[in-house]
């Protein structure tokens, strides 16, 4: 005899609003039924109304860890839109934004990843590491999420040398970092028994049912938007595939370090030889844009995301479609649950990974005199590191 | 690239096939709704199994809704990025499902047919995805007569 067992779209396993409803018999999932449109914001409709360069600002709200990747990937169809070629040192910059962005996105999943399965001590690890790549962010934008690099024709701030410098260090600390995480999954026994084996999705139904990004990849399909179609400047880099064939939790989590690894290689890459010149083309605030239709798909850090645009002739694009990865891995997350234990259920959604909004700073009101202040993250800090110090903790 | 052998194939199915390859390396063939499946069927044979997206476009000009199916190889440095395109009447948007041969056009069947009201027979999935079960059953959002009342509260 079955019955249904209802999860979410509220759930302490769950980062992001959305329902299943499992058909249980015993301790195993016989069926799935997945339940999503909870966070529908309608966003498609509401970019008809916006010209071409508002557009990207609109499109980096739809996700608030891959913003730059959603930013860079509307201006690019835009561009194609267009008919424009952003200069290089543009180019470099928007890679730089991408190749950061994978490796924060990556340290937070595998954090989320290792909390779910009970490991939270790395978890706190993970997102510590995290934060380097904030700060570099809000030291080139300004902001540590949705940070706005991005505009037709190119990026809005340049980058300088102290940056650049900076952004080797940080390359060599999370090289280590990344071998350490490595050496810790491998040669933990508990970790293994927990991830190995767990929510295997074979290699042809990663390719029939369309899986994108790591998921795919860990179950052995060559899918990757940096390898079919080099954009950017993606052909030159020493960018490579990371494929491993078990297809199961474990595999998942090996191909998202190995590919911090390759995205530390392209960072160095590109701090060695971002070209000089400039980094932005002019384009007028309002355009009437060609009569033309395009497509822009680049790899976010989730998968494959597609943008596409239509444009009548007006300042504004008469269609914008989006299809985001983690909207083409629910049929695969599908298939990974039937005949999974429940205890199983937040490893197998946790691979899909989930999104958490973050927030810069805080506000403190005092109560008596009402009175505003804000605390900075500097500040935040270095009070926490007081505060631990004084109880006695080691220095970090 | 390989455009010759996709062009014969698709002109032995539909001799009257429209084909365009944009500057960005993809290729766009206009197909007549009929032929779909036996076009996408052959296709798939060839190594297109991968849908990235459906998307209806909505044609108020010539009352009729557009549908673009974006495909890719298995082998994707060899072969072009297909996007397919058919037409259908405005009045009475029907198409039939292609999910028995691609399986992961499900859920963009089901995309589709929330926000722009095309049915596609065949497919299990007849209720709403993203918007709310109480929405009234012949409201599809991205039809361009569509008005929201939120947007006209902002504007007033």
């Amino acid at each position: 005899m079955t019955y249904n067992l209802y999860f979410g779209p509220i759930h302490p396993a769950l980062k992001e609003p959305i329902n299943f409803t499992f058909e249980i018999e015993g301790e195993r999932i016989v069926n799935v039924k997945p339940n999503i449109g909870y966070n529908h914001r309608g966003l498609e409709k509401l970019l008809e109304s916006k010209t071409w360069l508002q557009s990207g600002f609109v499109a980096e709200h739809i996700c608030g860890i891959c913003s730059g990747a959603h930013n860079g990937c509307c201006y690019q169809g835009v561009e194609r839109i267009f008919g424009i070629e952003p200069p290089r040192r543009g180019l470099f910059i928007r890679t730089l934004v991408w190749e950061l962005e994978r490796i924060h996105s990556h340290l937070l999943w595998l954090g989320v990843m290792l909390h779910e399965s009970g490991f939270d001590t790395v978890f706190m690890y993970c997102w510590r590491d995290r934060e380097l790549t904030m700060d570099l962010f809000e030291e080139m934008s300004g902001r540590r999420v949705v940070y706005s690099m991005n505009t037709v024709g190119g990026v809005r701030r340049d980058v300088t040398v102290s940056f650049l410098d900076k952004l080797k260090k940080y390359c060599n600390y999370l090289e280590e970092r990344a071998k350490f995480y490595e050496d810790l999954i491998m040669g933990d026994t508990t970790i293994l028994a927990r991830l190995q084996g767990v929510a295997p999705l074979p290699k042809s139904d990663a390719a029939s049912l369309s899986a994108v990004g790591p998921v795919a990849r860990a179950s052995g399909v060559k899918r990757d938007v940096r390898y079919e179609e080099p954009y950017a400047v993606y052909d030159e880099s020493p960018f490579r595939i990371i494929l491993r064939e078990e297809g199961d939790a474990l595999a998942r989590t090996i191909v998202r370090i190995e590919e911090i690894k390759v995205s530390i290689d392209i960072l160095r890459w590109i701090a060695d030889n971002i070209p000089q010149g400039d980094y932005k083309i002019k384009f007028p605030p309002i355009t009437k844009a060609p009569e033309n239709e395009a497509i822009s798909r680049i790899e976010a850090p989730r998968g494959e995301l597609f943008y596409y645009f239509k444009s009548d002739g007006g300042t504004t694009p008469s269609r914008v479609k989006v299809r985001t990865p983690t909207f083409a891995n629910i049929l695969p997350v599908v298939k990974m649950l039937e005949g999974q234990y429940i205890a199983d259920i937040p490893i197998a959604v946790a691979s899909i990974d989930p999104c958490i909004a973050c927030c810069e700073r805080v506000t403190l009101i005092d109560r008596k005199t009402e009175k505003t202040t804000i605390v900075t993250m500097d500040q935040l800090r270095s009070h926490s590191k007081k505060y631990y110090k004084k109880a006695g903790g080691e220095k970090f | 690239m390989n455009d010759e052998i996709i062009k014969e194939l698709i002109l032995s199915i539909d001799s009257s096939a429209r084909f365009e390859r944009d500057k960005n390396g993809r290729f766009w063939i206009k197909i007549y709704l009929e032929n779909l499946k036996a076009v996408l069927r052959c296709l798939k044979e060839k190594g297109y199994d991968y849908i990235s997206a459906i998307t209806a476009l909505d044609n108020i000009k010539n009352n009729s809704i557009e549908l673009l199916y974006h495909l890719m190889n298995n082998s994707p440095r060899e072969f072009p990025y297909l996007t397919i395109s058919i037409t259908i009447s405005r009045d009475d948007p029907k198409v039939y499902t292609v999910h028995d041969i691609l399986p992961a056009a499900l859920i963009h069947e089901s995309e589709v047919f929330d926000l722009m009201g095309v049915k596609f027979e065949g497919n299990p999935l007849t209720e709403r995805l993203l918007l709310p079960g109480d929405v009234p059953e012949n409201v599809h959002p991205l039809k361009k007569e569509f008005k929201d009342s939120v947007f006209k509260v902002i504007k007033e």
